[in-house]
């Protein structure tokens, strides 16, 4: 009953390039064989499908955060405002008051303070800062997590290889989608941290048995409709269901239990959803999920900046600082890559409402771990902030980066659904002062 | 699929020299709209129409349902495509019920229609479906996820429910469309948010959803660019920042849209200090100011100006500038504002529309069959932009009533020679779910909440929209999609295959007893191949094949006897689980 043929599109360099035929292949090849002889082809054909050891952890800033009130202060100009810049770890850089956790631990991090970009506009930038691309009508692009997911993920994984964490994530963030790589890609959404994803528990009354005998009598009984039109529906559902059980029956569930953790340690992140899912994201990616999200949200501060950009700050710093000293104590953070950014920066200006506006010409991004060397400052901004005065940086350089970072080559081409070869990054130039 | 080629007037106007582009008929696969790579911008691209001259030219027609199929035949001959077959009884009375009521037809709804002999009966059902609430409700909920999907105010999401019973008014009194599009564009004065304390109805402020959509700095932006989008199924923002990529439109024409909401502002209304609405004001002055492509500091005052060229007068009013471009949007010479709706509605009803996505239209933007898809506009404007009349005319073609089928890809375009297998929206999984199994609980608890002094203080967003509109909006959250997505690129996810695979209210329902759905059919059914179809025509609507009642009548069969009943609990999860029961076929 079971026919799989495994069209892999074979590039000059072996690489498989219609991914999603491919995905799909192998969705319903795992489903139906449970992952033997396909597999062995799959590996034989596609060794880059093994997984590197690398991960990655986005912390997304979702409203655009202010470099002034972040890692570029400019104390003392009438553009910086009442913020205070507070010294490091590491002599000759300073950052904003508010991020003294985060100072203590700056040997990690690399801050670039000449990021560019033009969209100004909350969704295409927060679209373009997830895929590296503006939104297309013509073409869905595929998020920065899952591009990574589905290029150094196991695929024999059961649990989601991306996972977003934090209200508003998942899909409901433009752009934050598997686009053209299909739905194996796609971001598993967690609302909460603080408990369990709905509905993994089965149900009273159903065991695993259970649960595999529905399946095999739902495979039985789809193959009229499946004749009658709805083949590719059909087939979908089929891989997600098998998903979906898998990551239901798996023992790595328990990642997702932050009441598996002591008190101090679930302290130490901080008790906000921010910082709860930092804990989340080390406890998935020891396990051996591929890519994490964790959005922040409320720093589109047109008003009030200076008061919400401090508690803001307090979350994230307490939250970030514990993930990255955790990921090191445990000698996981030179295998894990972890980003902190957001869409855009905000103006030098401060308007009437003592709020900054949206500026995508001059704002700043930090990586830590994944071989990024930290405890540099890569790129400036003119004495009020206005300009990039050094090593101005856009956005296709940093996801160069991003890959070069998880050993991703950054210039090959993935078949998109309407035929056309969309590159990972359309572009670019890794940072090189990030790898020493 | 043969190759077929694409007919247009702007390729008309094209071949004829006005504008230097590449093949005129492409493929299936290759073709695509004119990308700036492909080389195919000519200087005369300003000589491409706005509107269609065959749109100004054309005199009034009245369509039959029999017009369109003879219309789109002579087309589709010249293609060598295969029709579909025409729908069985049974497959149509799912279709038309969950195409106008939302919802699954009761398995009785179902039996009789089968056993009605009259010709007519097709029509009729139609037509009493069309009558009923059922219709204003769905309706209404189809274009409430149009605006709202696109929201970028999420506080917005709390006034939907006004939204939408101010469209279900609107289209039980029969309104028409323009009118309906008319007060959406110049509504003013508050929505307080569900709950809140206002005097006036839900439906009396609902029109105003429209508009607080977007609120703050860019709202106006937003607002432009949903007139054009919701109303006239352009896509014209991403002009925005530059001119359009693959259609005519220029960053002005976007900036000068924008001019018309120039001074139209919002503001939270506060009850003591706490924010329990919004209000939709008017500035008395103000201009909309557009920023210089390479230096965002300078910036340009924009007069508006609308889309097709009409330019209304000097320094109006906010008002006035919001009536002017009503009707610029509604007037007769629009041949987008008409073409949109038909085409809303045909992809809704088809499952694939004349331009894919049906918010991807415009003067350079490829369609199928443009031809058909002027005269049903046409029609559409002569039947006053009568909603139900547009629904009845397509729905008694056979073109309508034909069977489903997918391409060789799930993205093949079907030229409509079959029905395409579209995904059920969030709204009619849930009604189906309910007519399937009764009234489904709000959860007593969370599972895995884990101890109190370890929630967050604040609650996420998600959270909170779950407390206000319990399990049924956490529900549909789940299966939400954008409705103006081709449907080959809406997917599933795990958190919905979580949701029907273990949730435990859903779950209890679908059990074995006294009042559940399965256990009155138990009950009913001795034999196993009646309580097998029973079970088939209360889920998925349908008898069971002959294939099918034998698997599911073996599997019950081996269990034993004292516990059959878990058999059929499998047999009902399965059902309900299937991508079927999400599908309209």
């Amino acid at each position: 009953m079971l026919t799989h043929n495994l069209k892999l599109h074979l590039a000059n360099d072996g690489l498989i390039t219609h991914r999603r035929d491919f995905i799909k292949q192998v969705g319903i090849g795992a489903a139906a064989l449970g992952g033997l002889s396909w597999m062995d082809q799959v590996r034989a054909a596609a060794p880059e499908l093994r997984k590197k050891g690398m991960s990655c952890i986005l912390l997304f800033m979702r409203g655009g955060p202010s470099q002034f009130e972040t890692f570029d202060p400019k104390p003392g100009t009438s553009t910086g405002g009442p913020t205070e810049a507070i010294k490091t770890a590491v002599s000759g850089i300073e950052i904003a008051k508010g991020w003294e956790r985060t100072a203590k631990l700056m040997n990690e991090f690399a801050i670039i303070r000449s990021m560019t970009s033009k969209e100004g506009n909350h969704p295409r930038a927060v679209y373009q800062m997830h895929t590296s691309y503006a939104p297309s009508g013509s073409i869905k692009y595929p998020s920065l997590g899952s591009m990574v997911a589905s290029e150094i993920a196991d695929p024999t994984f059961d649990l989601p290889h991306y996972v977003s964490i934090g209200g508003g994530g998942g899909q409901d963030v433009t752009g934050a989608g598997s686009g053209f790589l299909g739905m194996s890609y796609a971001p598993f959404a967690v609302q909460d941290p603080n408990r369990l994803p709905q509905n993994v528990e089965l149900p009273t009354g159903v065991d695993g048995k259970r649960l595999n005998r529905r399946l095999g009598l739902m495979d039985a009984l789809s193959k009229d409709f499946a004749n009658a039109g709805g083949q590719s529906r059909v087939a979908d559902q089929k891989a997600i269901y098998q998903s979906a059980s898998n990551m239901v029956l798996s023992p790595h569930l328990a990642s997702f239990d932050l009441n598996k953790e002591k008190d101090i340690a679930r302290e130490r992140y901080g008790r906000t959803t921010f910082g709860q899912g930092c804990l989340m994201a080390r406890r998935l990616v020891e396990t051996g999920v591929t890519f994490v999200e964790v959005g922040h949200g409320n720093w589109d501060t047109h008003d009030d900046n200076f008061n919400k950009t401090a508690k803001l700050a307090g979350d994230v710093d307490q939250g970030m600082s514990a993930l990255i000293a955790d990921l090191k104590e445990r000698g996981m953070l030179d295998k894990t890559l972890v980003i902190w950014m957001g869409e855009f920066g905000r103006t030098p200006n401060i308007n009437a409402r003592t709020g900054r506006d949206h500026y995508p010409r001059a704002f700043n991004v930090m990586l830590a771990g994944g071989g990024i060397k930290g405890g540099q400052v890569i790129g400036a901004t003119s004495k009020d902030g206005k300009d990039i005065k050094d090593r101005p940086v856009n956005v296709n350089d940093l996801f160069c980066s991003f890959y070069q970072a998880l050993k991703i080559n950054p210039k090959k081409e993935n078949m998109s659904s309407v035929g056309r070869p969309i590159k990972v990054v359309d572009g670019g130039t890794a940072v090189k002062e990030l790898f020493a | 699929m043969k190759s077929i080629s694409k007919i247009s007037w702007y390729m008309a106007a094209i071949a004829s020299g006005l504008v230097v582009l590449g093949s005129l008929h492409a493929d299936d696969k290759k073709s695509k709209t004119p990308d700036k790579n492909d080389k195919v911008y000519g200087k005369k691209l300003e000589n491409v129409d706005i509107i269609p001259k065959e749109w100004l030219s054309t005199t009034a027609v009245k369509l039959s349902p029999a017009a369109i199929d003879e219309m789109l035949k002579k087309l589709q001959s010249q293609e060598g495509l295969k029709y579909t077959a025409r729908t069985t009884d049974e497959q149509f009375v799912r279709r038309v019920y969950l195409d106008l009521a939302g919802k699954l037809p009761e398995p009785t709804d179902i039996k009789q229609f089968i056993a009605d002999k009259s010709a007519g009966k097709r029509s009729e059902l139609i037509n009493r479906l069309l009558a009923s609430d059922d219709f204003n409700k769905h309706w209404a909920k189809y274009l409430r996820d149009v605006v709202a999907t696109r929201a970028t105010e999420q506080r917005s999401k709390i006034n939907e429910p006004k939204f939408e019973a101010w469209l279900a008014e609107s289209i039980r009194k029969n309104e028409p469309w323009s009118k309906m599009v008319n007060e959406m564009i110049t509504s003013t004065g508050e929505i307080r948010y569900a709950g809140g304390d206002s005097k006036k109805s839900d439906s009396e402020v609902g029109a105003g959803h429209f508009l607080l959509t977007h609120l703050g700095a860019d709202a106006n932006i937003e607002r432009a660019a949903d007139t054009a989008r919701v109303f006239m199924g352009i896509q014209i923002q991403c002009a925005q920042c530059h001119d359009h990529p693959n259609d005519i439109w220029k960053r002005e024409q976007f900036h000068e849209l924008v001019a018309f909401y120039a001074r139209t502002k919002d503001r939270p209304v506060r009850e003591e200090n706490r924010i329990v609405g919004f209000t939709i004001f008017s500035a008395l002055v103000g201009e909309h100011r557009m920023p210089d492509k390479n230096d965002p500091q300078k910036t340009y005052v924009m007069q508006p100006k609308f889309l097709t060229g009409e330019t209304p007068k000097k320094d109006l009013s906010d008002e006035d500038r919001r009536k002017q471009l009503a009707q610029y949007v509604t007037s007769d010479k629009n041949y987008w504002f008409y073409a949109n709706m038909v085409n809303r509605v045909w992809g809704d009803l088809m499952g694939q529309s004349f331009y894919n996505p049906v918010d991807n239209m415009g003067p350079l933007m490829e369609a199928t069959y443009p031809e058909v898809l002027l005269q049903l506009a046409q029609h559409f404007k002569e039947s006053g932009t009568d909603i139900r009349d547009l629904y009845r005319l397509i729905m008694n073609s056979q073109t309508y009533q034909r069977q489903v089928r997918l391409g060789e890809t799930a993205d093949q375009h079907l030229h409509f020679a079959g029905n395409y297998p579209s995904r059920l929206t969030a709204d009619e999984i849930w009604d189906s779910l309910v007519a399937v199994l009764g009234p489904i609980q709000q959860p007593q608890f969370r599972p895995g909440m884990g101890k109190l002094k370890d929630q967050p203080k604040t609650p996420n967003p998600a959270d909170r929209l779950a407390r206000r509109f319990g399990f049924e909006g956490q529900f549909k959250g789940v299966f939400a999609f954008d409705p103006t997505a081709k449907q080959d690129e809406v997917e599933s996810t795990i958190s919905q295959a979580l949701m029907l695979m273990n949730q435990p209210q859903i779950q209890m329902k679908m059990r074995n007893g006294n009042d559940t759905s399965l256990g009155k059919i138990l009950k009913s059914h001795t034999n196993d191949k009646d309580a097998v179809q029973a079970v088939y025509l209360r889920v998925l609507a349908r008898s069971a094949t002959p294939r099918e009642e034998k698997i599911s009548t073996d599997y019950i069969q081996k269990f034993p006897t004292n516990s059959r009943y878990a058999a059929y609990e499998d047999l009902f999860w399965v059902l309900v689980n299937s991508a079927e029961f999400q599908t309209k076929r």
